[in-house]
């Protein structure tokens, strides 16, 4: 696979971002009453969507290694967990820009809002599990630490929402009422988001595994 | 050859015999609870606050932040001995360790906060007309097993990891949420003598503390794989 | 009679991208001990602690029907708050619960009865190590496996050792790892020779 500037899948990727960008700048509506605020919605929750589906493919990989240890499934948990931080964060970071001007919150305990900030917390412990040294204690530790990580977040979505249909809700994310343009703008951008994902994941894949080498390599040669 | 429970109580005992024979960590974990709890109290009268709203968070808070140190001992009790192989060979069967390393955090947990709860209580001074003592003894119990449950599990893994304990914390508290937040709304309910909603909460800790209970059956051979 | 052999048919064993074992096979009899040498690093005690169970092996077989295993490993691996009588109490209630005449015969032959009440803290190295065989023995093991049995015991405790592994002779398979041949002199065993993850021929015997 040919990377940066050479390669047609980055080419390629950039016109689909550049067209996914028109389609939330200039096909889909102006919303009426929360004004081009909105617009970072689709970022929201495309990157959001892409952030758990990220654990999810942590929590297949790990699954994968403990059963055939191939460093593939190593690698790609790992991978797949660093590019899931970075999505959640720009959910986390995308949140409070549109929460402000619309509920004059920086940040509530919503129950998604709440899930999101742990499933942070959780690619974090992962990635300060897994990341430091290559060792097959660490692979296999970390393996499971994400199958563990990805079945509690139910468990945190539900009882995030129990404690809060218990109290009185201060604010409704529910009915924000799309438009078809709206709608079709959404789902673009979660497939575009999907596939920036992939692309970043076979990316990182590589270096992770090139990395690996080296130190291979060294080992070797000091040996 | 014993029973697995059998094998599972000779390490329960044996752990017990070891924590009190040495009570160097028993006894600097339990001065750490009382000077959080007497910490979180003295601040809180500062700004004088409701005592009856604060008591739940505080307690927890305080709770969780103790299980850290103790949850720590299990695994680490036989990794700095170096005897886990000698126990692995006649255990025989992985899962028994965890079952016993559980049992053994839970009891020490629940014996230090018999010591931090009550002076809690004391320091935030409590309105306890309406409480029911009954659940909130429940609530405690049920949310320091789940303490427990999650610190077994994680700390077999950090012990495996040189230098990497600090990990532990870190690993714990996304995983606990659940706990905190069924603990902390269930000795509020208690409190409030609200048994309705106490009971909820109790429902979602057991939740809780059953799956991270049977979990271990399903991984734990892969955590001490060595 | 097939049934106590302890056979090893290609064995590997990976660790990272590091092949410790490349194809090792051989065969165990009840009376036999059998001595593995070999240069540092050559895979000895991962070999070990595959044969006892404690790490898993990569490929290969590891026929083994026979009873319980008994592993004097490098370090002692006791717990140093418990008492000498304790240690080995609890690993003997591990594995059922013993007799006290087992119990004593077994701290007399090693030379810890006097040390009975001491905790496991306070014994010398020589003597935790002592104390790692006879809770080895404790198993009434029929396969008994030894990590550099000799290498921490003072001139005293190699005489035990010795006459622990004259004593098991008849009922066990009894194989050791070693780099020093030479305290083995005398006590009839078969050696073989791992080089490189595999076992070389030549390796001598001293029946």
């Amino acid at each position: 696979m040919q990377h940066g500037l050479k390669s047609p899948v980055f080419w390629a990727l950039t016109l689909i971002i550049l067209i996914n960008m028109w389609v939330i700048v200039f096909y889909a509506p102006v919303e009426k009453t929360m004004g081009i605020v909105q617009k970072v919605f689709y970022f929201h929750v495309a990157s959001a969507w892409v952030g758990l589906l990220a654990l999810a493919v942590v929590c297949g990989a790990s699954i994968h290694y403990l059963w055939k240890r191939t460093d593939q499934a190593s690698n790609l948990a790992l991978a797949s967990a660093e590019i899931g931080t970075v999505f959640i964060s720009c959910t986390l970071l995308t949140g409070p820009l549109w929460a402000y001007p619309i509920w004059n919150t920086w940040w509530t305990w919503d129950p998604r809002l709440t899930t999101t900030l742990v499933l942070w917390f959780m690619y974090v412990a992962y990635i300060a599990l897994h990341g430091g040294d290559v060792t097959d204690t660490r692979k296999r530790l970390a393996a499971v630490y994400g199958i563990i990580c990805f079945m509690n977040v139910p468990l945190v979505f539900f009882s995030t929402r129990w404690w809060r249909s218990i109290h009185p809700v201060v604010i409704s994310t529910e009915g924000i009422g799309l438009t078809p343009k709206m709608r079709t703008a959404m789902f673009l951008s979660v497939a575009v988001f999907s596939l920036l994902y992939i692309h970043l994941l076979r990316i990182r894949m590589g270096s992770i595994s090139l990395k690996h080498r080296v130190k291979r390599l060294k080992a070797q040669l000091f040996a | 050859m014993p029973s697995f429970w059998r094998k599972a109580w000779l390490i329960y005992r044996k752990d017990l015999t070891d924590e009190f024979r040495t009570t160097d960590h028993l006894l600097s974990t339990v001065v750490f609870g009382i000077m959080l709890v007497f910490v979180t109290s003295f601040a809180l009268q500062l700004v004088d606050v409701s005592t009856n709203d604060v008591f739940p968070a505080v307690l927890w808070v305080s709770i969780f932040f103790m299980a850290v140190l103790a949850l720590q001992r299990s695994f680490a009790k036989e990794v700095d001995s170096g005897a886990l192989d000698a126990l692995l060979l006649a255990a025989g069967d992985r899962s028994i360790l965890f079952y016993a390393k559980f049992l053994f955090s839970l009891t020490v947990l629940l014996l230090l906060e018999a010591v931090v709860v009550p002076l809690l209580w004391v320091f935030i001074s409590v309105a306890w007309r309406k409480a029911d003592v009954l659940f909130l003894l429940a609530a405690i119990f049920f949310g320091s097993w789940g303490l427990a449950a999650v610190g077994t599990l994680l700390n077999a893994i950090t012990v495996q990891l040189a230098g990497a304990r600090l990990l532990f914390p870190i690993l714990a508290f996304p995983l606990l949420i659940p706990v905190l937040i069924g603990a902390i709304l269930c000795t509020q309910g208690a409190l409030a003598g609200d048994r309705q909603s106490v009971l909820g909460w109790l429902y979602l800790l057991m939740i809780f503390d059953l799956l991270f209970t049977v979990i271990p059956l399903l991984l734990f051979d892969y955590i001490l794989e060595g | 009679m097939a049934k106590d052999v302890l056979t090893v048919k290609h064995l590997k064993k990976e660790l990272g991208h590091k092949q410790v074992l490349k194809d090792v096979s051989f065969q165990a009899e009840p009376g036999e001990l059998v001595v593995i040498t070999g240069p540092n690093g050559a895979g000895k005690t991962t070999l070990l602690r595959i044969l006892a169970g404690l790490t898993p092996k990569s490929g290969g077989e590891v026929l083994w029907k026979g009873g319980r295993i008994g592993y004097v490993a490098h370090q002692p691996m006791l717990y140093p708050n418990l008492s000498v009588q304790e240690n080995l109490a609890f690993f003997g209630e591990m594995y059922g619960a013993p007799s006290q005449g087992r119990f004593q015969e077994l701290l007399e032959l090693v030379g810890l009865w006097f040390y009975r009440l001491e905790k496991a803290a306070n014994l010398s190295r020589g003597m935790q190590q002592r104390l790692a065989i006879a809770r080895a023995l404790m198993a009434e093991p029929a396969l008994l496996l030894y990590d550099e049995p000799f290498t921490s015991l003072d001139a005293g405790g190699r005489e035990v050792l010795r006459e622990v592994i004259t004593a098991c002779r008849e009922v066990t398979i009894q194989l050791a790892i070693t780099h020093e041949l030479q305290n083995f002199a005398g006590l009839g065993y078969r050696e073989l020779r791992l080089e490189d993850g595999r076992i070389v021929e030549g390796g001598g015997s001293s029946a």
